[in-house]
């Protein structure tokens, strides 16, 4: 039994009278790759929200790595180890490709604005190996040729690998994301699967909200599945796929 | 260190040298020396709304604080510049942090009325607290500047001073902008919750940037008092504010030259305006008005159109 | 005087000063709500109304009656036109860009009110005549009685216009979700022109019924909508009712302010309350939280 890197204990998430999440337990082991499954409105977004620290819970707590992560503010979290990426992309705009990746540097490093204004040889030491680690994760997901390229002229699927670039580099324990195959084809999405496969072989543990029962039955190794919230089933893709319960909910009660 | 970025300052750098060589009407000088203590705080001011994505409708009161500050110093308690200059920065920087972590929280339209509303109440202060800053006839007899014997008591000296500053902040802050730094306020103003999920410390970085943004300003006041040696509240009052604003985005909002291109145009337009006199508002208006409603990127933008449009039209009649 | 009569004197001089600034942020509101825009030019269709009212009825020579309703119709005619000539043809503006277009507005509004009728104070005669009516030991104008009661009156019509008519709950529709509101036919484009139509009447209405008490000049505009954007910020951006209260409060600030401390502070109160309002709650004392973050900024 691997050891578990990230461990939620009985989140409760409530938006005005919804509660989203509703006393959520669960442990992810260190290099694993878990999916989260479940109907629309089922949670899954709003739970990697709270995990990112985009707003934290009513109840419960959060364990990375043993530190206490419930509650702290995105920028914190994001230090201590988890990197995300967003349903609609939230690439940067007005910055190239490459600087977006660059901008995933930032926990790792350290260059104020004393040091930076001054181009102190330390400064500009880590400004190279900034822009070589993220020329390196652009590599990895295929976009290596569109770095110099204004990051909203690319094609909307590539947006979304640049996301899954930015937050590898940010080199976290754990990488959530949110969604990567919507809007993919099968070759894409293929493509994408194996990405997820050599993530893994880093040694980072990912977390993935996905729709696509391929890629997820594919490339999972625990399944975690949603519904109003609550934590309907969990175990390897095998027992998901014959779980009567899970299966109830996503093609409704036999009659 | 890559060249590219290199030339375009040491260019500018060699045309600012030999400036004087050319034009040495003081009258012209001094239109120079305002258009380098404008460019000063559009460059900040630039940084803070072009590349941090902010907005501030007050910085006239860092002028401010910045000119009297120094010219209360230097007066009233005849301190020395080398004591009273970094004061007024302290001052501006103190006052900035004060109100900006309140106010930076804020986005769009409240954060421009929190900066107005801050700009306009250290306005009115300047002109009640007669005891303290000579209320709305100002203060007079501000020494100039001088190095040990040497003073900054004409046109050209004062222009290769404020110049000089101006070229050194420039490199700096270009330096900032190709930074870690600079990629971190460029990822606040492309998605603050991206940047956050990042590790930037949006509320930090928004706070530093302000800071920054309005030692600049206080420097160009310090540089403003020393010159003129007179200062009163009008010369900082809300429509100076605006004009700053106005200089970065018709300059080019995010873009290295556009506070100096911005400065430098809305400095010599009022000069032509006058002229017209009375009409000159009115026409400063219109012009706004259609510049940013046109070219809302900018002289800098739209020189760049110009300029790719140019490049497509040698190309294609070489092709052919 | 007594200390009653002279608080009944500030209280009195509170509420002219808070039915002007109420006014101005009821403007302020319409078309926000409409658009989302902060019109900084609001304050320049009351100098504009004061001017031209002031041009009409004293250069022209027309009664004050027939002054009236024309200088409200010039300066919703330059309201309309600017919409159009500056609002409109912008297509997806980023509210920086808003911003400056309508300081540049209030600017041109300002240039050209001045190059047409100079730097010097302009004043109306009062409506009633000046001779004060003594109230609990103090004296007040009848002008302030006008303008108390021009206020509830644009209150009242204001309330009629957006709960009975049309036009009016198709305003409120747009305020809530313009998509939905153009979806059932509402033409999203005609009402923010008629919110800005709107908006400069009202302001326009403020600027007559004020140049009489306090002079007016070309450059009286700013501080103007500033301190009604106080009161707009304070009663809940988009709140009639908070407005019009909200202006209350900063006008009795204001006199009891420059009473009782200084007078050559008095212009900051209004600004320092606005800067409170926004710090702790920038939603105001009528506005919901969570529906003030929800607009669009």
């Amino acid at each position: 039994m691997s050891e578990t890197v990230l461990q939620a204990c009985n989140i409760r998430k409530e938006f005005g009278g919804i509660v989203a999440l509703d006393a959520l337990s669960f442990d992810i082991g260190r290099g694993s790759i878990t999916a989260i499954i479940g109907p629309n409105g089922a949670g899954k977004t709003t739970l990697i929200n709270v995990m990112s620290g985009l707003f934290p819970p009513e109840r419960g707590t959060i364990v990375l790595n043993g530190n206490a992560i419930t509650g702290r503010k995105s920028h914190d979290i994001s230090r201590l180890g988890i990197a995300r990426t967003f349903q609609t992309a939230q690439i940067f705009n007005n910055m190239t490709v490459l600087e977006n990746v660059m901008v995933g540097r930032h926990t790792k490093t350290t260059a104020g604005m004393f040091r930076a204004a001054l181009t102190l040889p330390g400064a500009r030491r880590e400004e190279k190996q900034i822009r070589e680690k993220a020329l390196h994760f652009l590599g990895m997901v295929g976009l290596r040729d569109a770095a110099g390229l204004p990051a909203a002229s690319i094609p909307i699927g590539n947006q979304r690998l640049l996301e899954i670039a930015r937050a590898l580099a940010v080199e976290p324990d754990v990488l959530l994301l949110d969604e990567p195959a919507a809007g993919l084809n099968t070759q894409e999405t293929r493509t994408l699967g194996e990405l997820i496969r050599t993530i893994k072989s880093l040694g980072m543990t990912v977390i993935i909200i996905e729709h696509d029962m391929e890629l997820v039955m594919d490339i999972s190794d625990m399944i975690m599945v949603l519904n109003f919230g609550q934590k309907i089933a969990w175990g390897r893709p095998a027992d998901i796929q014959s779980n009567p319960e899970v299966i109830a909910v996503y093609l409704g009660e036999e009659e | 260190m890559r060249l590219k970025p290199v030339l375009p300052i040491l260019f500018f750098s060699c045309a600012v040298l030999c400036g004087p060589f050319f034009i040495t009407s003081p009258y012209f000088l001094e239109i120079l020396i305002f258009i380098g203590i404008y460019s000063l705080i559009t460059l900040g001011l630039n940084l803070l709304m072009g590349f941090a994505g902010q907005i501030s409708l007050g910085h006239a009161a860092f002028y401010a604080i910045g000119a009297y500050s120094s010219a209360i110093l230097t007066t009233r308690y005849n301190m020395h510049f080398g004591i009273s200059i970094p004061i007024a920065l302290c001052m501006a920087a103190g006052i900035a942090y004060i109100v900006g972590v309140p106010s930076l929280r804020l986005k769009g339209h409240y954060l421009a009325m929190a900066t107005l509303a801050f700009g306009e109440i250290i306005h009115i202060c300047l002109n009640a607290a007669v005891d303290l800053t000579g209320g709305p006839s100002g203060i007079a007899g501000i020494p100039q500047m001088q190095v040990g014997q040497f003073v900054f008591d004409t046109e050209i000296k004062y222009y290769y001073l404020v110049w000089a500053i101006f070229i050194v902040l420039f490199i700096m802050t270009q330096n900032i902008i190709h930074s870690r730094v600079g990629r971190a306020l460029q990822s606040i103003h492309g998605s603050e919750t991206a940047a956050s999920a990042m590790g930037v410390n949006v509320a930090n970085y928004k706070v530093q940037v302000f800071m920054l943004s309005a030692v600049f300003a206080a420097l160009s006041g310090v540089l403003y008092a020393h010159y003129i040696t007179f200062i009163s509240p009008q010369t900082s009052d809300l429509m100076f504010s605006i004009r700053l604003v106005t200089m970065v985005v018709v300059g080019g909002m995010g873009h290295i030259w556009g506070g100096l291109l911005g400065a430098g145009i809305l400095t010599v337009l009022p000069e032509f305006l006058s002229i017209f006199e009375d009409y000159d508002m009115l026409i400063y208006g219109c012009i706004l008005l259609v510049m940013v409603m046109f070219l809302p990127g900018g002289v800098v933008r739209g020189a760049e159109v110009v300029y790719s449009k140019l490049i497509n039209l040698i190309r294609r009649s070489k092709g052919e | 005087m007594s200390l009653f009569s002279q608080i009944v004197q500030f209280f009195f001089t509170g509420i002219t000063l808070g039915s002007i600034y109420a006014m101005v942020a009821l403007g302020f509101n319409i078309i926000y709500n409409a658009t989302g825009i902060i019109n900084f030019a609001q304050g320049e269709f009351v100098m504009l109304g004061g001017m031209i009212m002031v041009w009409l009825s004293i250069a022209v020579g027309l009664p004050m009656v027939i002054a009236f309703p024309l200088t409200i119709l010039a300066v919703t005619v330059i309201g309309a036109l600017f919409e159009r000539f500056a609002i409109y043809p912008m297509k997806k503006p980023s509210v920086l860009i808003l911003i400056i277009i309508t300081l540049a507005g209030s600017i041109v509004f300002k240039g050209g009110a001045m190059l047409i009728w100079g730097k010097e104070t302009h004043t109306l005669p009062h409506f009633s005549g000046e001779d004060p009516i003594v109230i609990l030991g103090a004296t007040i104008l009848p002008q302030t009685l006008w303008i108390i009661g021009i206020l509830c009156a644009v209150v009242l019509m204001l309330a009629y216009f957006f709960n009975f008519t049309m036009l009016g709950k198709a305003m409120r529709a747009c305020a809530v979700n313009p998509t939905a509101a153009s979806l059932v036919g509402i033409s999203v484009k005609k009402v923010v022109l008629f919110s800005f139509a709107l908006s400069s009447a009202i302001g326009a209405v403020a600027g007559i019924v004020f140049t009489p008490m306090v002079l007016m000049e070309y450059d009286r505009g700013a501080l103007l909508a500033l301190k009604g954007f106080c009161a707009a910020v304070l009663g809940g951006l988009g709140n009639g009712i908070g407005a019009v209260v909200a202006g209350m409060i900063i006008g009795l600030l204001e006199s009891f302010g420059a009473g009782f401390i200084s007078s050559g502070y008095k212009d900051a109160l209004a600004l320092l309350v606005l800067l409170v309002v926004l710090f702790v709650k920038p939603s105001g004392i009528f506005g919901v939280s969570e529906a003030s973050k929800l607009k669009e900024f």
